[in-house]
């Protein structure tokens, strides 16, 4: 075998062995492996290219902060992009390649863009493409390459064959992160009686103690906590799951990976579930992110995080390297290093600090560690992989001091320090704060309790013991504001092993290894996922992008998948040491959700197609579809649109629906309008508040057109009111405008205006709406119509009156939108149905026609009656021409500020109607021109609504335009820039269809 | 995601709810005829740093409308309370009389120990005198209207 996995140990099941797929190659693994412990121990060591230079890469962590080991995962519909190999659990039929390589990892053609490289510094894109050479042929030549060569990963293609589930949950306390601070929280709270939710993204609960030797001390420690807190009825445990977002009010947005461990879901299983889950109170215990070191090569395949090499060892059995080479300035190491040289490894540790008390230097004499104080390594040597490192001897700070020395190694273990997984923390709370003495940035205080509390290594707690116990304390604070007792876990604490080699508590803080002058020996990456390097950072402190915010923006560290998490630090460092400056000056960028990628599709959840957003169907829509309706989306109403019977297509449907009910009768269904009851004894005062027009004079049985306005003074809505008793009033608004409407008249009635006794209730859905219009309505409605006097003198225009039809009570207002006779009935939704189909049972003989809202919309420009379109929240009552309607007897909402000054500016644009010359018709949109000079800026106004009038004998449009009514009888040009159409046509009046009304009020 | 601790409902998701703009700001009576303080209070804003009095409405729960007392840079929300309260109490003062007995406060937390650094001095109602020395436009003359 020349793998390197160890023949007993680890946390894997050997029972289950399973075959995975690495770019074509079986690669055997077992249960409790991830995609990137099973390549190393195959040795797989080169498994990916780098972003920019395609340079050869290896696994570089064990973990969510992997810079390096990204792959395309599974395929076709299933195909996931930069998916992380650390964090990938192995299992049967895992199908895995390499991305950003081609033809191959091995023989990488991109590569030579590493050869190209002094010329992809930072500030490569704005130098090289902003500026003269910007829009040139030569960019254009460029992009395209660029376009091939840039980019992480391929995106998926096909549609997401799986389904994902969304979860709103509650809990007392969340505790993110199941390693011993986290454990030590949950199991706390716990013991108090709390409901806990405790969160973890690895597969297996215990964070650290998993990197342990199993079976041993560590060992003891977890398996009686979890099995605990499995056993605790008030403890939910989501492993494989990603606390990604902290939000306000202790909201967590959590991403539960349901069955990204199986080949394809489970039946009747989502792929993943999205948690919205609500916090009393929070513990975070996000364990800390150990950080590379700047040398030349430090991205080499073998070149790893230390503390990553004693996962691999101890958790997947998998020795990384026989000559391992380590370089750091903490105890930590002679962990690793005893660690490691116990496995069988030839270990060389340089420890850059000059001196490590003698306990350490015996103990690493016992363990047979070559060890080496105050050295580092300088390079790594090799091509794709490591065989070699350059040695050299160094001062605190990393310069190099004398000759250099190469050792052959095979793999390089760094550790730069420590970096608190302060992520979520920042996210709710900003910018973390810098601890001298740890060499990281922690939360800081926040003042008022906000129930979300930081503990154990992310709260720069070092070890064990003290982790524990701040995980303990924290929760502790956190059940104390639940109001329950805390509970105690001293047993726990107490069992906890003491560490072999943390002698002098103080962090590692080795940055980088170079020359005397501070410049780089050779390519030395601060980000890895984005290839910035030492030299980039340099660099843009030498252009002036000294500021953290313009250091990220301008070579990009930290912008790639990873978000810079094992990167942010060395790059701020470096820059604080170009300024001359301390690490809090020279400051730190806060950190956004999410944590780690989130899948669009688990955002999504189930609302998807045709649950992309709610529908609103009117009680008639059935028989609309039945009858042949072609259905259009108004809001989130759907409406019939036309229907298939008036004509092939939509304009001769129209065309011949709207012509019908001028000359017979049609129906259509009104039942969008907004509806609202209002009641009280102040219910006329309010309208006469909110409409323009007065209402106190309004008689029971009869209904009168409003305006609203807004606040500001420009028209807001329009629509019909009926009065139903002395003290209530039907009020009807647009579709569009309901909800605004009734929202504004609460807010009035509630603030302003609270003396009012007056109610206002939506009743849009239980009555349905359905206006007959049209010289026949009246003799279809009488023949129809129970205990109602329709005639002309018992019912004129603007009156209502109730009725019976086909059994049902019904309230008949007679009130004219298509400028016809015509009447609306209003009925209980529940009897909608039995009314549509009477009055289709009895139209036959009066030639009743149903109607869609094109040609309702046809009907009322014809009539010039105002929409959507010319209300577009721009316009006053004198642009629209109903400056007359508004009452100077009484004040009304906008009444004042409807008389500034700009808004009688005489340029202002007004409401007109168009006679459109010629067979096309316009299209809405269209800007005014004079009839002669330059087609320049906005015109003189626009089109507002078009339409085809088989009355008129020509197209017809309502336009909004200069010193409109000033201009009857003028030629103009309406032009639509988009479609290239130049039309002429004459000014009129907007009222083209029996402008004195005597149809509707015959 | 804010949550929101509605006085009829109880605690409920920010998506229940719709921004209803700064609550500090009093509508003038309706028969003002003046156009400045008509301007004042649909156009000028302050915009603190630290405490906020902005209007919510539980649209899709009570459909009452609140008045919340937020903090602009932490998101905390201190009070909130019915509108309804609110105005009746102002006006109450206004008139001289005791404040009638009405829903109490919610504030779910003690009241907040801040840090001076986020905390903006509560807002002082916007001071009409200072509008005063801005010059005041002329009123447009109203337009023609029929009866």
């Amino acid at each position: 075998m020349s793998g390197r996995r160890l023949e007993s140990g680890g946390r894997i099941d050997r029972a289950k062995p399973v075959t995975l797929r690495f770019d074509g190659r079986p690669i055997s693994a077992f249960r409790g492996d991830t995609l990137a412990s099973a390549l190393l121990a195959q040795d797989e060591r080169l498994v990916a290219r780098s972003f920019k230079l395609h340079r050869p890469r290896g696994v570089f962590s064990a973990g969510a902060e992997e810079p390096n080991a990204l792959v395309h995962l599974r395929a076709g519909g299933r195909h996931e992009p930069n998916a992380r190999m650390t964090q990938i659990e192995a299992y049967e039929g895992l199908l895995a390649s390499s991305q950003n390589a081609w033809p191959s990892l091995r023989a990488d053609f991109g590569a030579v863009a590493g050869l190209a490289s002094p010329a992809l510094g930072a500030g490569f894109y704005y130098k090289t493409f902003m500026g003269p050479l910007r829009s040139t042929r030569f960019w254009m030549l460029c992009e395209a390459a660029i376009r091939r060569a840039a980019g992480m990963g391929r995106p998926p293609r096909d549609p997401d064959p799986d389904a994902y589930e969304k979860v709103n949950g509650f809990t007392d306390l969340l505790v993110v992160g199941g390693g011993p601070s986290g454990l030590a929280a949950a199991l706390a709270a716990a013991r108090a009686g709390a409901e806990v939710t405790l969160v973890e993204q690895d597969f297996a609960l215990g964070g650290s103690l998993l990197s342990e030797p199993i079976g041993g001390a560590h060992d003891a420690l977890l398996i009686p906590m979890r099995a605990e807190l499995e056993a605790a009825p008030n403890v939910r445990i989501l492993t494989r799951t990603t606390a990604f977002g902290a939000y306000e009010s202790g909201v967590f947005g959590l991403i539960e990976r349901l069955s990204d461990h199986h080949t394809a879901p489970p039946p009747g299983q989502p792929r993943q579930r999205y948690w919205v889950m609500r916090a009393r109170q929070a513990v975070l215990a996000a364990g800390a992110i150990e950080r590379p070191i700047g040398f030349a090569g430090n991205d080499r395949p073998g070149v790893m995080l230390a503390g990553a090499m004693r996962a691999y060892l101890h958790r997947f059995a998998v020795q990384v390297g026989a000559k391992i080479v380590l370089s750091g300035a903490s105890d930590d190491l002679y962990e690793v290093a005893a660690d490691l040289a116990a496995s069988g490894a030839e270990v060389t540790l340089c420890d850059a600090r000059a001196e490590a008390p003698q306990t350490l230097i015996d103990a690493m004499r016992e363990a047979g560690v070559s060890h080496r104080l105050g050295w580092a390594v300088a390079k790594s040597q090799g091509a794709r992989e490591i065989e070699g490192a350059t040695l050299v001897a160094v001062d605190a700070e990393g310069r190099a001091l004398g000759p250099m020395e190469t050792v052959r190694c095979d793999a390089i273990g760094v550790s730069g320090g420590w970096t608190p997984a302060v992520h979520l923390w920042s996210q709710r709370f900003g910018k973390p704060i810098y601890d001298q003495a740890r060499d990281a940035f922690l939360p800081r205080p926040v003042g008022r309790d906000q129930g979300i509390r930081a503990a154990g290594r992310m709260a720069g707690a070092e070890t064990l013991a003290a982790r524990l116990k701040s995980g303990a304390g924290a929760s502790a604070a956190a059940v104390t504001a639940l109001g329950l007792q805390p509970a105690d876990i001293e047993d726990v604490v107490d069992s906890s092993p003491t560490p072999r080699f943390c002698e002098t508590g103080a962090p590692g803080r080795l940055r980088w290894v170079v020359r005397t002058d501070g410049a780089p020996f050779g390519k030395s990456f601060v980000d890895l996922q984005h290839d910035v390097t030492l030299s980039d950072v340099d660099q843009a402190y030498r252009e002036g992008y000294v500021s953290v915010e313009h250091l990220k923006r301008y070579t990009t560290t930290g912008m790639a998948a990873d978000q810079g998490k094992t990167a942010n630090m060395l790059a701020l460092a470096r820059m604080a040491w170009l300024r001359g400056a301390t690490i809090p000056e020279a400051g730190t960028t806060t950190f956004r959700p999410p944590y780690t990628g989130v899948a669009i599709g688990a955002l999504a959840g189930r609302e998807v197609g045709r649950r992309l957003r709610p529908v609103r169907r009117t009680p008639l829509h059935d028989l609309h579809e039945r009858e042949g309706a072609e259905m259009t989306e108004v809001g989130a109403w759907m409406r019939p649109w036309w229907y298939r019977a008036s004509g092939a297509d939509l304009v001769e449907a129209y065309v011949a629906e709207a012509a019908h009910v001028r000359d017979y009768v049609g129906m259509v269904d009104v039942s969008t309008l907004g509806k609202i009851a209002v009641q009280g004894p102040d219910a006329a005062e309010f309208l006469n508040r909110v409409y323009v027009n007065g209402w106190k004079s309004l008689a029971v049985g009869r209904l009168r057109y409003g305006v609203m306005l807004r606040e500001d003074g420009f028209v807001m809505d329009d629509g019909a009111t009926a009065r139903l008793a002395e003290h209530e009033y039907f009020m009807s608004t647009t579709t569009a405008q309901a909800a605004k409407v009734l929202s504004m008249a609460e807010h009035l009635l509630q603030t302003a205006w609270a003396d009012l006794k007056t109610h206002v209730t939506s009743v849009t859905d239980e009555w349905a709406a359905i206006a007959v219009a049209g010289p026949n309505a009246r003799a279809l409605l009488s023949s129809v119509c129970r205990g109602a006097d329709l005639s002309r003198d018992a019912l004129p225009n603007n009156h209502w009156t109730e009725a019976t039809l086909s059994g049902a009570p019904i309230r008949l207002h007679r009130m004219s939108y298509s400028g016809e006779l015509a009447y609306e009935i209003y009925v209980r939704s529940g009897y909608a149905q039995a009314v549509w189909s009477a009055l289709r049972a009895a139209g036959a003989p009066f030639q009743l026609k149903a109607y869609g809202t094109e040609a309702m919309g046809a009907l009322r420009i014809e009539k010039g009656h105002i929409a959507g379109a010319e209300i577009d929240g721009r316009t006053t009552l004198r642009d629209l021409g109903l400056e007359r309607m508004a009452s100077r007897r009484k004040p009304f909402v906008g009444g004042v500020l409807k008389n500034r000054d700009a808004l009688f500016d005489p340029e202002r644009p007004r409401l007109v109607g168009l006679r459109i010359r010629g067979e096309a018709g316009a299209q809405s949109g269209s800007l005014v021109f004079p009839k002669k000079g330059a087609l320049e800026g906005h015109g003189d106004g626009w089109v507002s609504s078009v339409a085809y009038s088989k009355t008129l004998g020509g197209h017809i449009a309502l336009a909004l335009v200069a010193r409109g009514p000033d201009r009857m009888g003028e030629e103009v040009r309406v032009v639509n820039f988009v479609g290239e159409q130049e039309l002429s046509a004459e000014i009129v009046s907007p009222h083209f269809y029996d402008p004195d009304g005597t149809r509707q009020n015959g | 995601m804010l949550r929101l601790e509605c006085p009829i409902c109880g605690l409920r998701d920010e998506s229940e709810f719709s921004y209803g703009g700064d609550a500090s700001v009093t509508r003038p009576a309706d028969g003002e005829r003046a156009m400045r303080p008509w301007l004042d209070y649909v156009f000028c804003r302050d915009n603190p740093r630290g405490r906020h009095l902005e209007y919510w409405q539980h649209q899709h729960g009570c459909r009452q409308w609140l008045v919340v007392e937020r903090n602009t840079l932490t998101h905390e929300i201190t009070s909130v309370r019915l509108a309804r309260d609110v105005a009746r109490e102002a006006a109450a003062a206004k008139a001289g009389a005791p404040a009638s007995k009405t829903t109490e406060t919610i504030d779910p937390e003690p009241a907040p120990a801040v840090e001076a650094s986020t905390e903006a001095p509560p807002r002082k109602p916007r001071k009409r005198a200072a509008t005063g020395a801005r010059k005041r436009r002329k009123t447009t003359p109203a337009p023609e209207t029929s009866s």
